[in-house]
């Protein structure tokens, strides 16, 4: 092994130690940070310690700040950020990135700060073509700051050929590609009927033909079932191209590459012109993740036989053939990974410097079972959490349940069997919704951390900017967003649907109303799975009437009525409830149950003679009742429809949930239901006479069974299981 | 933005502003009205034997497919919560001038005043972190309607209340705030990727920042080293036992920390 000591080392002051050294500008959004992010990836996984030595020394497209996805890595503990006042660093490996750049701030005359570096091996890495002469100079400055022993290695055929111009020494083969597996395989089965193609920019400006060419719309097709998204630097707009309104941009300052990679169907890449700087590391992590890159044939030359090489005209044929599309994925994943896998740096690795000594990978001691975070948000009621209670209970047996949630009924989620962590919401402590985003993705980061979850769920109409800000911190951990329909048509939710790019998958649970459905939710639903309806119990689970009855200390044979108007948060449920019970006592025999929600502010135990049931879930104890008297709340309604309960519907009106006036009209206009608005609460009593009726009641149930649907638990727990890796 | 232009904003905000504090005034008036009145009919209702019955039904939930649950009688069931060994300990994140990092340090939230005092909203008042760890709900509703009176006399304090079981009541008829700890019986279920004191330390510290809570007082017989929060700040550890005032109900206050 060619040993280069540096520096002699000093016994006296311990340094840093670690098994490879990587030297750059972590600052910048390039090819040279997605080599980094994933070799050191490969690193950790394999048991190599990796130390990062940020050196600011390019001079254009830097953020003012590290990378973020560097930035993570350290944050993570998959590598060390070197202080570079460091006494000294030992090192088995220095890896020089961005030795040009270097080089150049040291010909401004300005020497960057850099700690004594004791390593066995130095490999200066050069990406592009350079004159001779200029080359000469760089080796230079290079030995001269780390010793003469220094070898360059070249990361493309113009790199190699310069260096073969210059007569340097440097490593014969190419440094080639190798990326990161550690996001597993990408889930074939998103059940989203939109394609979704896309791309990564570094911003250059060969790096797109012109926004107004043919060869633009083209290759790029936007519409018509299809989406583009960009991962860009954040001034993308400003540069090189103008990207269409349509188009889905994400701010490399913020995101994951791994996590916008993995949401795509297809890898699309058409340059201003064939010198263009390739995104190469993007493309192969997309196809060894079983993403097909579509790419101008004339890249053939530099990309070789991964890409499928189409006509900018013909791209759109291409993505639309649905059926070619996980063949064409296989087909990736099965050249990539032995072109592009892990084990090609490692092996370099094992020649440069041996095996790993770290005999447990810190990354290896995850839990077998896989944990899972149920994430929702506070509600008005406990349909979020119910909901996501329902699919936790359909996980397969070899997941781990774990819930953080908004809303304070966590005493539902432990009598459910599932460890739970309570975050305070910004409207339970009336405080700044962005000062508390800061702490809601801190806390949303910290359970992450700690359950070791793999993939979280979240259920609410607005994914808040925490929960965003903590996915994309912990990129690794798949997500899903399930989000019922009806929507109100006036509510402007445009720019809370759009952040449905942030999830791996998006969850639709059906809804029996959903024909009437006019909200945002509809014209988005081909980026959704749509399941059955959700509901937390079967039919099954059902109590009979006599255990039912017994239970809540009713008599069977008498008619009794369930009042269930929801928490009461945000409507008048009190003087409904007094108008309801008036008109109730007018029947003989009638036994009133009033149901207390558990997240519920104030009593309920005002009217003598009733009984206020406090419980979950009451839909267990249905059949001890003749019909009820109810709000229609997502899984009120499908559990009162689904099981047949006659219902008198008193829709909540508020301007802030979900349409539940449509759902109230469609039972009525389909007889599975009478529908009351809450100003006209003095003709409940026609309606409970009318009830009463029992033949009333049979056609009622016979038409709520006619409109009954499956329970859709079982299928988003499915689909949620398969992002699980 | 023109001079016109400026000065309708700001009489819009001057007249939105005024609605607030409306919207607020109200709010805490009728509060106090509503508890006293159902306090009031409560007793009617009680001295005429006219109460309605209340019924609590909490069925178990099982998982479908056999899974995890920390309800199971099946001991590797419940085994599945805590199967994971602790990893290493997150790296030091503090910003450094070598590695600039994107993220801001978060500032402090002001924790709600509750309901009957909400006027406190807009004005600048200490927070007091109230732990209530291992207590039963009984002794929570005793000392939450304790912290309740004490503000209403004092109007200088918002109460965070710290607690370990899921019992929410009184956090939520009376607007407050409260933290939840797993609590420690279940600390194996719970177990993670670090030692569990080591957590919880990190949660308690997490709510000391976040709600920059000046003073905590403890009820019931001490669960974790709560001085030990104070070490990196030891100005920010005042002695509740001073603050007779805090100590509320004696039945309640069993232990404060020293």
């Amino acid at each position: 092994m060619d040993t280069t000591r540096l520096f002699q080392a000093d016994p006296d002051r311990r340094g840093t130690d670690v098994d490879v050294a990587i030297a750059g500008d972590f600052r910048v959004a390039s090819e040279a940070a997605f080599r980094t992010l994933n070799q050191t990836l490969i690193q950790t996984r394999s048991g190599y310690r990796t130390g990062l030595l940020h050196v600011p020394c390019a001079s254009s497209r830097v953020f003012p700040f590290i990378n973020p996805e560097i930035d993570r890595l350290v944050r993570n503990g998959q590598a060390r950020a070197i202080d570079p006042s460091s006494p000294v660093v030992n090192t088995r490996l220095l890896l020089i990135e961005s030795a040009t750049d270097l080089c150049e701030r040291m010909l401004e005359g300005r020497p960057p700060a850099l700690p004594r570096i004791l390593a066995d091996r130095v490999i200066a890495l050069l990406d592009t073509g350079v004159s001779a002469a200029r080359l000469r100079k760089y080796n230079a400055i290079i030995g001269a700051l780390f010793g003469a022993g220094v070898t360059w290695s070249a990361t493309s055929a113009e790199a190699r050929t310069s260096l073969s111009l210059a007569e340097l020494t440097g490593e014969p083969a190419i440094w080639g590609v190798s990326v990161s597996l550690d996001g597993g395989p990408v889930s074939l089965r998103s059940g989203r009927a939109a394609t979704v193609l896309g791309r990564t920019t570094f911003g250059g400006t060969d790096d797109w033909p012109s926004s107004d060419s043919a060869q633009f719309s083209d290759a790029y097709p936007s519409g018509e079932g299809r989406l583009m998204r960009v991962l860009a630097l954040p001034w993308l707009g400003k540069s090189s191209i103008q990207p269409p309104e349509e188009w889905h941009v994400t701010s490399l300052r913020s995101a994951s590459s791994a996590a916008f990679l993995r949401r795509l169907d297809y890898f699309v890449y058409y340059p201003g012109n064939e010198d263009a700087e390739l995104p190469v590391s993007a493309m192969a992590w997309a196809m060894a993740h079983g993403i097909p890159v579509i790419a101008d044939p004339a890249l053939r030359g530099r990309l070789g036989k991964g890409p499928i090489y189409a006509e900018p005209e013909d791209v759109a044929a291409l993505v639309d053939d649905k059926a070619a599309h996980d063949a064409r994925s296989e087909n990736s994943i099965t050249f990539a990974r032995q072109h592009f896998g892990p084990h090609i740096h490692l092996q370099r690795l094992e020649e440069l410097i041996g095996p790993p000594k770290l005999q447990r990978p810190r990354l290896a001691a995850r839990a077998q079972k896989k944990r899972v975070l149920f994430t929702c948000t506070n509600g008005i009621g406990i349909g979020h959490v119910t909901r996501l209670l329902a699919v936790a209970r359909n996980m397969p047996d070899d997941v781990v349940p774990v819930f953080a949630t908004l809303n304070p009924t966590t005493h539902l989620v432990r009598q459910a069997g599932y460890p739970v962590e309570y975050i305070v919401s910004s409207g339970t402590a009336m405080c700044d919704p962005d000062a508390w985003n800061q702490w809601y993705r801190d806390e949303l980061i910290r359970i992450m951390d700690f359950h070791d979850v793999r993939a979280v769920m979240f259920d609410g109409g607005r994914p808040f900017n925490g929960l965003i800000a903590a996915l994309r911190a912990r990129p690794e951990a798949r997500s899903a967003w399930m989000r019922r329909g009806l929507w109100q048509e006036h509510q402007v939710n445009a720019p809370f649907i759009a952040r449905q790019h942030h999830f791996d998958l998006v969850i639709e649970p059906g809804d029996i109303a959903e024909s009437s459905d006019k909200g945002e939710t509809v014209i988005n639903r081909d980026m959704a799975l749509k399941v059955d309806p959700i509901q937390l119990i079967n039919e099954d689970e059902l109590l009979d009437r006599e255990e039912a009855a017994k239970r809540i200390g009713l008599d069977p044979a008498r008619p009794a009525c369930l009042l269930q108007l929801g928490s009461g948060t945000n409507r008048d449920q009190l003087s409904l409830l007094d108008g309801a019970v008036a008109a109730l006592r007018g029947v003989e025999g009638m036994q009133i149950v009033l149901t207390r929600w558990p997240i519920a502010t104030h009593d309920l135990d005002f009217w003598p003679d009733t009984i206020c049931l406090r419980g979950f879930p009451t839909s267990k104890y249905y059949r001890a009742f003749d019909f009820t008297i109810s709000a229609t709340g997502y899984n009120s309604f499908h559990e009162i429809i689904n099981f047949g309960l006659p219902a008198i519907f008193l829709a909540n009106t508020h301007m802030a949930l979900d349409d539940q006036v449509a759902r109230a009209a469609f039972a009525q206009d389909n007889d599975a239901g009478f529908h009351l608005p809450d100003s006209r609460i003095d003709a409940v009593g026609a309606l409970i006479e009318s009830i009463m009726d029992e033949s009333v009641r049979t056609i009622i149930e016979s038409n709520c069974r006619r409109l009954s649907r499956p329970n859709g638990a079982a299928q988003a727990a499915d689909a949620f299981a398969e992002l699980v890796v | 933005m023109n001079a016109d232009e400026r000065r309708r904003i700001d009489q819009w905000m001057r007249r939105v502003n005024h609605q607030r504090r409306t919207v607020v005034e109200h709010l805490h008036s009728r509060s106090r009205q509503l508890d006293a009145f159902q306090r009031l009919l409560h007793r009617q209702l009680e001295a005429a034997g006219l109460e309605a019955v209340e019924v609590t039904l909490h069925d178990r939930i099982d998982p479908l497919n056999g899974g995890p649950s920390l309800n199971s009688d099946d001991p590797e069931q419940q085994a599945a919560f805590h199967e994971i060994d602790a990893a290493d300990l997150p790296p030091d994140t503090a910003q450094k001038d070598w590695w600039p990092s994107i993220d801001d340090p978060n500032g402090p939230l002001k924790p709600s005043p509750g309901w009957q005092n909400i006027k406190l909203l807009d004005k600048a008042v200490r927070t007091v972190g109230v732990l209530l760890l291992g207590q039963p709900p009984a002794v929570i509703d005793r000392v939450v309607a304790t912290f309740l009176r004490q503000q209403t006399q004092r109007l200088d304090f918002a109460p965070v209340f710290i607690v370990d079981s899921t019992y929410a009541d009184p956090f939520l008829q009376y607007g407050f705030v409260a933290e939840l700890i797993p609590p420690q019986a279940d600390q194996a279920n719970y177990a993670g990727t670090r030692p569990w004191d080591a957590y919880v330390m990190d949660r308690l510290r997490g709510i000391r920042d976040k709600w920059m809570v000046a003073q905590f007082v403890e009820f019931g017989t001490p669960r974790y080293k709560i001085p030990g929060l104070f070490e990196d700040d030891p100005e920010a550890e005042p002695s509740a036992a001073e603050d007779d005032s805090l100590n509320g109900d004696s039945h309640a206050a069993s232990h404060l920390t020293d």
